[in-house]
Order: structure tokens, then sequence, then C-alpha cells
């Protein structure tokens, strides 16, 4: 927007340089930080780890097939992306948040972190180690989430996103913001292939994509 | 009193009670009910946790009680805040205290975490000139008590955030149209949508708005002025009608609004760039006591106009597991006009009949921020956040007087001031979390502006899951506002330059306790706040306006002069309590909440309660989303107890003007239209029950005018708004 208030002259002098400048300095500043844009920097994670924890444990409990899945205790995977920091910070909390928890759906439990390798590897983990959880992390693109989600297609395993986009892509659960609340959002296509049947009461309260 | 508490608490106790028996899904329903806020410590985390008493409005509350503004959505939704319009622009207060014509300058207004408070005159807006278009809000935080621990100068009473919506939330294209009938037009227009960006995918939001406002026509006065003294005539309020020594009358082309405004978003991984411009022209058919109160009346060429526009640019990024990055750099425009034309050959420097009074003010500022966060164990437990905020700012302002006819200046300029200075804060915050039940927050702002040198912010807090849903919390924190440059460096005729201005200060101490049973939440606290060296324009006394005279700094020929000082203390005690929750699978919403306190201002020895400031302050709503095509149905109401006016207590009138308790009612209908698919509408009738708000206006202003009684701004009683959007 152009400004053309009358001011005095040696002020308007004084007032366009250094606005010439700051600008010139805050042009500068943009180029640098799109520049240095890359797919390693902060996901937006809307909802605090801490309170994702919290719903993950609350809604497996609504879980109906979580106790034949889990068997004797709940093996928790959380996938983080290999190099991406930021995946690996929310990953090292998210787990530091369920090991404070003293059960998950009524079971002890135990939470590893491991870097994403491939969908196949994840799938076999996900058998031999009764996982009844797999929580990803933070800077996986779209063809990762497309591989995870047809990787684990048959596999019985909640699969849970740290990232709310990563849910209609194809991860059975996640957590959005919306106006300040948290959302439980819920991939029911999904769900059915991975054997994830979430009780009424708590899907009414989800937002469920099909 | 005590009948009052125990009413609203036997209340919260019978809907608690109607609470949902099974505990598993109470619990699920309480976590969704939680409430995430980012202001209060610059990071996301529930409110219960975080280190201030907050409230959010959300987008699906702004439209189902049918709020068209920030002001209204303040009053009628949150929890502790409330505003007070004076025609030209609203003051915002909280907890029993205002600053009676301060225009949000104690209130700290973030858009999207970016500060929009000007140093020029120090001021915010928070009605429709804030220039966001609601549509694209997705809630606004509002957190009440001192805030400059992390965000400086201005957060005295609180900080503001509105967030806006993401593209997810917003997508497509969305077109609405909403009229006040017979009073104003608004037309808006916005978009979501995620774009390829480098490789990557950004999610862009963006929205325009125009706002236009003719009317309603205000009845005011007869106020009789007598005669001009330069002329001994009655005192002309027009340039082409008789001069009648009477102001006032049918004020039908002096209450008007323009509002052009556009905001745009955009994120992608960790970059986040907001850019915002508005417009906001406006007058009303009166002025307050120090802007020229015997300006002509109803003149369709009085107006003042704010122009701004900014651009933030942020990009936070982790540089490993422990460690986070921010760096964020933001520049700001903002400019001011007013124009008011006097008929008075005493308004016009005894020269013209009819002269045109002009202030022109600038204000421009270039920032960066640099901020930076250590997860010490990288479980969110322990954490420490450094941040350096420095900025460079240019100010400019002055003020003119001009023939009417011949658009010549009959006088230099007057309050020149053009100047640029840099001005630098530095803050940390440690956190530490070390139980689920034990949340502690310390920590410090030094700010320095070469006005006054250093101020320091302090803030701790302590939160403590005491029982099941059950929160105990006790803050306390300091914060200042800098002087305005209008206050610190403006001089003109009449006013002195202040000498040795220092910043406004205040400590606050409070504590609650909240309990989330399901979809309910109850919160109960109480609070004190002292304030110190409160900026008042003080009269001088004789000795005084002698001395000024002796040194040169005023005409020999003036008969009273005022300087900015800091004069004034408060104290201010109180309680607030407030009550939300949902049924029937959150169809029907309700809230209430209630804020009494006791202010006392103190100046210059003098104790009286603080004008404009109700004691007394509520708001309740509920709302139902009736099934099929059936619309939801909101009902809001806020109450104001009776309170003084602004010139209750330096006014000088017979009787102490106060203006009565308020109740205002909002009745709201929203839906589809069934037969045209993406269509919704929008329709609220309003209705205030008392007829006057709390400023006196016209030239009657008290002591430097004839005997008369005092007259309040009227209040628009009525009104019904019409909208429809349509969703692409």
């Amino acid at each position: 927007m152009l400004i053309s208030i009358r001011l005095p002259s040696n002020c308007a002098t004084l007032r366009t340089d250094s606005w010439r400048r700051l600008w010139r300095a805050g042009l500068l500043a943009l180029l640098a930080a799109v520049t240095v844009v890359r797919s390693s920097a902060a996901e937006e994670v809307p909802v605090p780890v801490n309170l994702q924890a919290e719903l993950l444990a609350k809604v497996s409990e609504y879980d109906r097939s979580f106790p034949a899945r889990a068997g004797e205790r709940a093996h928790v995977l959380i996938v983080m992306k290999e190099g991406n920091p930021d995946s690996a910070r929310v990953a090292s909390t998210m787990q530091s948040a369920l090991g404070r928890r003293d059960q998950i759906a009524g079971l002890p439990h135990d939470e590893q972190v491991a870097s994403y390798t491939t969908a196949t590897d994840l799938a076999i983990a996900c058998r031999e180690r009764h996982l009844a959880v797999v929580y990803v992390g933070p800077g996986f693109s779209e063809s990762d989430i497309d591989a995870i989600r047809a990787g684990l297609e048959g596999v019985d395993v909640l699969t849970v996103a740290a990232v709310p986009q990563y849910v209609e892509k194809g991860i059975v659960l996640g957590f959005d913001l919306i106006s300040g609340r948290p959302k439980l959002l819920f991939n029911l296509t999904q769900a059915k292939k991975q054997h994830v049947a979430i009780r009424g009461e708590a899907l009414k309260l989800m937002k469920v994509f099909e | 009193m005590i009948h009052r508490e125990r009413t609203v608490l036997t209340i919260a106790a019978i809907l608690l009670a109607a609470a949902p028996a099974r505990a598993d899904d109470s619990d699920l329903e309480a976590l969704l009910n939680e409430t995430v806020v980012t202001t209060a410590s610059k990071s996301a985390e529930t409110s219960s946790t975080a280190p201030a008493t907050s409230s959010i409005i959300t987008a699906e509350d702004i439209r189902n009680y049918g709020m068209h503004s920030l002001d209204e959505a303040i009053n009628f939704l949150a929890l502790g805040a409330f505003t007070s319009n004076t025609g030209r622009a609203v003051d915002v207060g909280a907890r029993g205290v205002t600053i009676p014509n301060d225009q949000g300058g104690h209130f700290l207004m973030l858009v999207n975490g970016h500060a929009v408070n000007e140093p020029l005159f120090g001021t915010a807006r928070f009605d429709r000139g804030a220039g966001i278009p609601l549509e694209l809000v997705d809630h606004i935080e509002v957190i009440l008590g001192p805030g400059s621990v992390l965000y400086g100068s201005n957060a005295m009473l609180g900080v503001v955030n509105i967030v806006t919506k993401n593209a997810r939330d917003f997508q497509g294209v969305h077109v609405a149209l909403e009229s006040e009938i017979g009073k104003s037009t608004r037309v808006a227009a916005g978009m979501g949508y995620e774009i390829p960006l480098f490789g990557s995918k950004a999610d862009v939001t963006a929205a325009v708005d125009y706002y236009r406002q003719r009317g309603p026509d205000l009845t005011l006065g007869p106020q009789d002025v007598g005669n001009d003294t330069a002329t001994l005539e009655p005192f002309p309020f027009s340039h082409d009608g008789p001069a009648t020594g009477q102001w006032g009358g049918v004020a039908s082309h002096s209450n008007h609004a323009d509002i052009p405004s556009g905001h745009l978003r955009l994120t992608s991984h960790g970059l986040e760039v907001n850019l915002h411009a508005s417009i906001y022209k406006r007058a009303s058919p009166f002025n307050h006591r120090f802007v020229v109160p015997d300006s002509d009346f109803d003149d369709p060429q009085n107006y003042e106009m704010d122009r701004n526009a900014w651009a933030d640019v942020k990009y936070t990024k982790a540089v490993s597991r422990l460690v986070q990055i921010g760096v964020r750099v933001y520049g700001d425009t903002f400019d001011y006009q007013r124009h008011i034309d006097a008929s008075a050959r005493t308004q016009c420097l005894f020269t013209v009949t009819t002269c045109r009074h002009s202030v022109l003010g600038a204000s421009r500022w270039l920032g960066a921020e640099v901020q930076t966060s250590l997860d010490w164990f990288a479980d969110a437990r322990f954490s420490t956040l450094i941040g350096v905020d420095a900025r460079t700012r240019y100010v400019g302002t002055r003020t003119d007087v001009q023939d009417y006819d011949t658009d010549a200046y009959l006088a230099s300029s007057q309050g020149i001031l053009h100047d640029v200075d840099r001005v630098f804060g530095a803050y940390l915050q440690q956190t530490w979390q070390p139980t689920n039940e034990l949340a502690m927050n310390a920590g410090g702002r030094l700010d320095y502006d070469q006005r006054y040198g250093y101020q320091a912010s302090p803030r701790i807090a302590v939160a403590v899951g005491a029982w099941h849903g059950g929160t105990l919390k006790a803050v306390y924190s300091e914060a200042f506002r800098a002087p305005s440059w209008a206050e610190s460096n403006r001089a003109v005729d009449t006013q002195l330059e202040a000498t040795g201005l220092g910043a406004e200060t205040v400590r606050s101490v409070e504590t609650s306790v909240e309990q989330k049973l399901g979809a309910h939440h109850l919160l109960f606290g109480i609070f004190a706040s002292m304030w110190s060296d409160l900026v008042e324009l003080k009269v001088l006394t004789a000795d005084e306006l002698q001395q000024a005279k002796d040194a040169g700094k005023i005409s020999f020929t003036q008969r009273t002069a005022t300087q900015f000082r800091n004069i004034s203390t408060l104290n201010n005690v109180g309680w607030n309590a407030g009550y939300d929750g949902s049924m029937a699978a959150e169809k029907l919403r309700y809230a209430l909440n209630v804020t009494s306190s006791v202010t006392l201002e103190d100046h210059a020895g003098i104790e009286n309660p603080l004008p404009v400031a109700p004691r007394l302050f509520g708001n309740a709503r509920v709302s139902y989303a009736l099934p099929d095509a059936w619309p939801t149905v909101g009902l809001a109401a806020y109450y104001f107890g009776k309170r003084p006016a602004d010139r209750a207590f330096d006014g000088v009138f017979v009787t102490r003007p106060y203006a009565p308790a308020q109740v205002e009612l909002r009745a709201t209908f929203s839906g589809k239209v069934p037969p045209v698919p993406h269509l919704t509408y929008r329709v609220s009738a309003n209705y205030a029950f008392a007829a006057e708000g709390p400023y006196v206006v016209g030239p009657a202003q008290g002591s430097s005018t004839r005997v008369v009684p005092a007259e309040l701004i009227p209040v628009d009683r009525f009104r019904i708004t019409t909208g429809v959007q349509y969703d692409f």
C-alpha cells in the first residue's frame, strides 16, 4: 500500500530512505527464508504431542480389536524419518509421553523408536513383533504414506499420525486442531483393512474419512 | 455479592451433575474439549497448564452467535475481557480495569502472533477496524493478565491473538454478503488451497473484505454552549447555517465507516508468511474531550482514517532433536489522519470564520526476532526458550489549521514530531513438568527504549493437577506499556512536551481452580493487580503554567495548558468464574462467564472508582443445532453493571454522569438454504436495553464549559443483520 501522508519535507526524505532500506532488508530476509525451506524443516504438528499421547491411549480403549491384537502387552512402534530432526524430536517426545502412562487400553506397554526404511519392513515388524500401534512422526512424503498404507493392508495394527494430512492419505487415526480444540481424524476405509474397529460412541466424536 | 456467587456456583454444580455418567466417554470428551493455546508461552499447550487464564472464541461460536466484529465477540463470548465503544474506536478492558479513550493501548493485539499495536499513539483496533475478515478466523485466544514477559509493551491487561484458518478448514472459494438492514453492507471473498511450492506443498488462505456503514441517524443535544468568546455572538456549529449557540440535532451525515481489508497467510514446512492491509475510515458526530469537541455538528467532511499494512515472515526449523530455531522478520506501516471543520473564531486562531483542523501521523517499523527453544531431554518436559526482538521505528506527526475556503494554512504546523529510534527486547522462559500433574513456567523479559531506559517483566506460574480433572493454578506476572510517542514527545500550543515520562507498569497475582468433567468445564479464579505510573494529561497549575511561560515553552497568551505525566495508580481485586459445556453430541452448547471486581484509581491522592470500568460484567450463551435442514439457533447476552462515565470524576458536572446497567441480547439463526447446495445463511437480531454508554459527548465536557448536564453517548439499540455465504 502506498502511503502518501504529507509530512515536513526533511521528515519525508528521512522516512523514504529509511523505509526503503527497511523493506529491502525485509525482502532479502523473505528470500533467504524461502530459499532454505526444505522438506527437513519443521512440519506442522498442530496438537501437542503430550495431548496426542493421551488421546491415542484413550482411543485405544474404544478399539474392539485392540485386546486381541496386543495380547498381554501393547507394543508401540514410533516411526521417525531418518535425518529429520523434527521427526526425531516428536518421536522422542511421544515415547516419553506414552512411557509415563501406566497402561494403554488396560494393558502394560512398551515403546520403541525406529527409523523408517520401507513399508515392507514395517509390515514385517508389525507381524513379527505383534505391534499394537504404529505412530508415524512428521517428515514423511506423500509417497511414503502411500507405501505405508498399501504395505499395511491386511496387517492387524492401529496406525496413528502426528500430522493430520496423513490420515486422508491412509493412516488410520490422526489429530488436528480446529478452533483451538483437538479433533480426532479417522480413515474408516483403511481401518477396515487393518482390522481396527472403533466403537460407535468414539466414532461419533471423530471426523471420518471414507 | 455473596448471594450472586452462591447462585453461580449452584448453577455450575447442577450443570456438572448433569454430565454424562460414563467415565470413559466423558474422559475422551474432556480431552477433546481441552483448549490448546499458543499465545501464553509461545508454544502449543493445553490451557489448563498455560501460565495464564485464557479463553478461546471459536469460529463456530462466531458464526452461531452472530458475531460481526472482534469487539462483539469479546463482549459476548470471552471470559473477563470487555470493550466499550467511544464512537471513534473501542477501548478494551479486562477484569474491572479499562483506561478510558486508550483505544486498545493496554491490550496487546496479535494476528497470527504478529503484534499490531502501533508506537505513535499506542493503539490497536479491536472493532471492525482490525480489518480481519471474520470468515478467515479460526479462533481468537484471549489471554488475561500481564503478558509482557514474552511480548514487551502494551500487554498490561492481556493479549488477544487472532488465529486464521488453514487451507484444510477453508478449502475452496467462499463469497459472503451481509447487511445490517438500513445501516451497513459487507462483502467478503476468500479462498484456501494447497499449492505446490519449491517441490513441496504450501497451505495458502486469503480473504478480502469491504464494509460500508451509513448511519444510523443519531439525535443528540441540544447542548447550550453560549457565545463565541471571540465574537460575543452565539457559538456556531455549522459553516453555512445560523449560529445558535446550540450543539446537537439529528446527525444524519456524520456516522459512517468504510473499511476495505485483506489478509493472506502462507505456510509451508516451517515457513509462515502473513500479509495484511486495511483502511479504516470512519466518522461519528461527537469527538472526545481532547479532540476539538466544539467542531461543526454533523459535518459530512469530518472524519478519521487509519491505513495499515504489514508483512511477517517466520521460519522455524528443528536443527536437532533438542534444538529448534525460529527467525522472524516483520515490517509494519500505520498512518492516521483526522480532519475536523470548526466554524467558531476561537477554534480558528481568531482569523477566519471556518477552519479545518488536521492531524497527520505515521509510524513504521521493521523488526527481527530470533528465538531458540531447547528441549533438554527431548521429551518436552524441561524446555528453555530464549529470544531477542529488535526493531527500528519511524514516527512522525503534525497538526495544522487551514482556512476552510482557501486551504491556506493559518499558522505554522504544530506538534511536529519525526523521529527514528530502536527498541530491543530479550526474553528467557523455562518450563518444567516434573510429573504429569505439575507444570511450572518461569521467565522474564528485558526491554530497552531510549526514552526511558530498561524495563523488566518477570512471570512465574505453577499449575497442579490436584485431582482427577481438577487443576489449581497460581500466576505472578508484571507488564508495562511504553508511553506512546504522542504522549512522550509531542507538543502543541496548549500542551507541553512531557519530561521524563516513564513506562506504566502493572503487577498481578492470581490463582484459579479448574474442573473438567466430560464436555463440562468450570473455572473459578481470584485476582489482584496493582498499577503504577499511569500516563495522563494533566492540566497545569497556575504556578506550573507561569514557569512554562517564563521558560519560553508556551505562549504568554495561553490561559491553560496540559502535559502528559505519570500520575495515577490503580488497585484492582476481584474474582471471575466461567462455565462451558455441551450435551447431545455437542448439538447443545452453552457457557456462562462472570467477573466481579473493585478497582480504585488514586489520582493525586484522591481515590475514585475507575471510570468506564464495570464492577460486574458477564456473558452467557446457548446454542442448539436443530436436525436436518433446520437452523442452528444461538442466543447470547452480555451484562455490564452501572458504571461511571469517562468524565464522572474530572468533569465537574453537577450530577456525576453514570452509564446505566446494560444488557444486550442477540438471537441468531444460521444454516443451509435447503434448495441451494453450498449456500448458507445467517440472520441475527440484537437488542440493547440501555440507551446510553459510558462516554460524555458533545462540547459540554465539564469544567471548561458552562454548567450543563452531561450527555452520554447514544447506543444503537436494535439491529437486524442478514447474510448469506456461498462456498464453491
